[in-house]
């Protein structure tokens, strides 16, 4: 007997307070089969045209990967698709664990939400009903604490909860919705929840999640996992992605002091790696997402702290604190990154935002009281004092809670220059003008300056000083970005890249295995292709155009200075022509773009 | 190169890891090439065997040996006096 598949998808009004149910076509799945490729569509579906992203109408669509809650190793995961209020353009954003899981055990592949509750609410959701319930009393709380009480008032600990801190509530355009301590972090997707006065979504109940062939998913599932504990992830395993400082350093590519260097003279002092290396004085936790055996993720806190502040030391997190704001105080840089997941802010564009204004105040573009503090680089007082104004949206971090291109706007002065993003989502720790292949993925990337959704560096890393034809960089920037937009819609962590011998067609078999039908690899990337095609459709229906995928100007005036990458800089030209020959390269979707 | 002199091979992350220091200082005579110095690096470090490095010195993806921090290297590449080579491995995405 074939088994019934989670394929539901329930839809709920705020506004209005009600919802529906409904199953998929199967005709959906094989075109996505989840994921963000389910997401995507979901959300090509229901936008029309330009739209306010802190408004009723635009949606929050959730999709659960094909394998959450199934055997399938460091894949139960989910993403959220919306427009983002930090750019006015596609959001899709992932994030995993348990709440991923939750979705499918209930039965459904997708989840979408519109409207506007009248008062902060939490939503309750069980397999046969919608609660629509009053969440004041949680107002301020972290998304954590908000679990916790949801828990305890429901008399459910096994309820899975996703929810916004108070910088969601406060709509600081980069806040994020968290769930089982992982985040849907980018493009401000916290802001959506809050703009909603959507505080939590709670998943209760559910049963087995069935899978199409178990024989042949436990065999594969099995592989996986074995290949999971091998060597290919042992440097997610064992260090954590923080042990990208020194390397970065080392290669002169490690963004220092809002990009105006590329080495930074205090990485020993601030690397995660030296937490590690000191037990006598750092406890570490290690933790991950569930069904992982990679569990990735480093926790420290020092021996004589509050181990509830244990802070995640991500290399992203711990770069934008650190040497971006030319922060060398280890300490200062967890207490930061603790401080961004009790209020619900991405690390990233948070650290992009205080650089940006440590650099206008050495600049004397901002005066010290017109943002509330002297803030210049290396003070991590000062970072830690505008994390806090920036999550109240108070005095100066009001501006700053919208984002390094409002407020480089605002600010007007020349600051503009410093602002350090790609269409409004600030930029990500890799410096662009040691990586032109890396430049040209940042630059053309649907969501903004984002380094998930096209590993582009690899190509420039591994062979830095080879030359490239113009369209052998678009090819291969393609190829990365149809290959994430796969990893993204199986929703597989990238972190298991390297366990596959050939990606396409093994995890075509995972899977057939998961939900049937006939899949091979080039269905796959059909799949993938069509994915990246409705990112672009829907940015273009929001008001996008070509001329919008540019980087910020000091990437091409400014050369870097010392290290081996001294002298480089962006060459406008080629960047150019880099641009053209992706276009040509994605011609084939054209009609889709300009229509 | 004399026999005097030995090259300096940078360590990050899993390869300093594993090893316990981060360089390993490899005698000139024994890495007149990039194979022969990995090689030879497998000999002073057994332990990078099977995570970092093949037995016979080649680096397991995604580790790369760079030079200077920044050339990408093949095994037959000539290693000279002025060289500072790294073996490093990069880890992104999630």
């Amino acid at each position: 007997m074939t088994p019934r598949l989670p394929r539901d998808l329930l839809e709920i009004d705020l506004s209005e307070r009600t919802w529906s149910r409904s199953r998929l076509a199967d005709a959906v799945f094989d075109a996505a089969p989840g994921g963000t490729a389910l997401a995507v569509r979901l959300l090509d579906e229901r936008v029309a045209g330009p739209l306010d992203p802190l408004g009723g109408e635009n949606p929050l669509c959730f999709a659960a990967g094909p394998f959450a809650g199934s055997p399938v190793p460091a894949a139960t995961k989910h993403a959220l698709a919306t427009v983002s209020p930090l750019t006015g353009l596609i959001n899709d954003t992932l994030s995993s664990s348990h709440w991923s899981a939750a979705l499918r055990r209930m039965g459904l592949a997708a989840l979408v939400i519109r409207g506007r509750a009248e008062g902060l609410t939490a939503l309750v959701i069980d397999e046969r009903s919608v609660e629509f319930r009053d969440a004041t009393a949680l107002a301020g709380t972290s998304a954590d604490a908000a679990a916790r009480a949801l828990r305890r008032e429901l008399g459910d600990v096994r309820a899975r909860v996703c929810a916004i801190g108070p910088a969601g509530e406060r709509l600081v355009r980069f806040s994020v919705v968290e769930n089982d301590g992982r985040q849907a972090g980018r493009g401000g997707a916290g802001a959506v929840f809050g703009a909603k006065a959507l505080k939590a979504i709670v998943l209760r109940g559910g049963g087995e999640v069935p899978v199409a062939d178990p024989e042949a998913m436990m065999r594969l599932a099995r592989r996986l996992r074995e290949r999971a504990l091998g060597p290919k992830t042992a440097k997610y395993r064992v260090l954590g992605t923080g042990a990208n400082m020194r390397v970065l350093d080392r290669m002169g590519l490690l963004p220092t002091r809002n990009f105006s260097a590329a080495r930074f003279e205090g990485t020993e002092r601030v690397t995660p790696e030296r937490a590690r290396e000191s037990p006598e004085s750092y406890v570490e936790y290690r933790a991950g997402c569930a069904n992982c055996p990679v569990q990735c993720e480093h926790r420290y806190v020092r021996r004589d702290g509050d181990r509830r502040h244990a802070a995640a030391s991500e290399y992203e997190s711990t770069w934008a604190f650190g040497p971006n704001c030319g922060v060398d105080d280890l300490d200062a840089v967890l207490d930061a990154v603790d401080r961004c997941d009790r209020y619900g802010l991405d690390t990233i564009s948070t650290g992009g935002v205080i650089a940006w204004t440590m650099e206008c105040v050495e600049r004397g573009i901002l005066s010290a009281r017109r943002v509330g503090i002297d803030a210049r680089f290396g003070d991590a007082r000062a970072m830690l004092a505008l994390i806090d104004a920036i999550a109240a949206a108070e005095g100066f971090g009001a501006l700053l809670a919208r984002g390094v291109r409002a407020a480089a706007a605002e600010v007007g002065g020349g600051s503009e220059r410093f602002a350090m993003h790609c269409k409004g989502l600030e930029m990500p720790g890799y410096e662009p003008r040691g990586l032109p292949t890396y430049a040209l993925g940042l630059a053309v990337c649907t969501r903004g300056a984002c380094h998930n959704r096209a590993a582009t560096y690899d190509l420039d890393l591994r062979r830095p000083t080879a030359s490239y034809t113009p369209d052998e960089r678009a090819r291969a920037c393609i190829d990365q970005e149809d290959y994430a937009a796969a990893w993204d819609t199986l929703l597989l962590c990238k972190f298991v890249r390297d366990c596959f011998d050939d990606f396409w067609s093994e995890a075509a078999e995972l899977l057939a295995a998961a939900v049937g039908g006939t899949w091979d690899a080039a269905n796959l990337r059909a799949v993938a292709a069509e994915s990246w095609a409705r990112k672009r459709s829907i940015n273009a229906r929001l008001g996008w155009r070509p001329e919008d995928d540019v980087l910020p100007a000091r990437l091409f005036e400014d050369a870097l200075h010392g290290g081996p990458a001294a002298g480089l800089r962006l060459e406008s030209a080629t960047l150019e022509a880099l641009k053209k020959a992706y276009a040509r390269g994605r011609a084939k979707y054209a009609a889709a773009v300009v229509l | 190169m004399g026999a005097d002199r030995s090259v300096r091979l940078e360590l990050y992350g899993m390869a300093r890891y594993l090893v316990g220091k981060g360089v390993l200082d490899i005698p000139a005579e024994s890495a007149a090439t990039v194979g022969a110095l990995l090689r030879e690096a497998v000999r002073l470090a057994p332990a990078l065997v099977g995570a970092v490095l093949e037995a016979d010195g080649t680096p397991i993806a995604p580790n790369y040996i760079l030079l200077d921090g920044r050339g990408a290297v093949a095994s037959g590449d000539a290693v000279s006096d002025n060289d500072h080579p790294c073996l490093l491995v990069l880890a992104s995405g999630g």
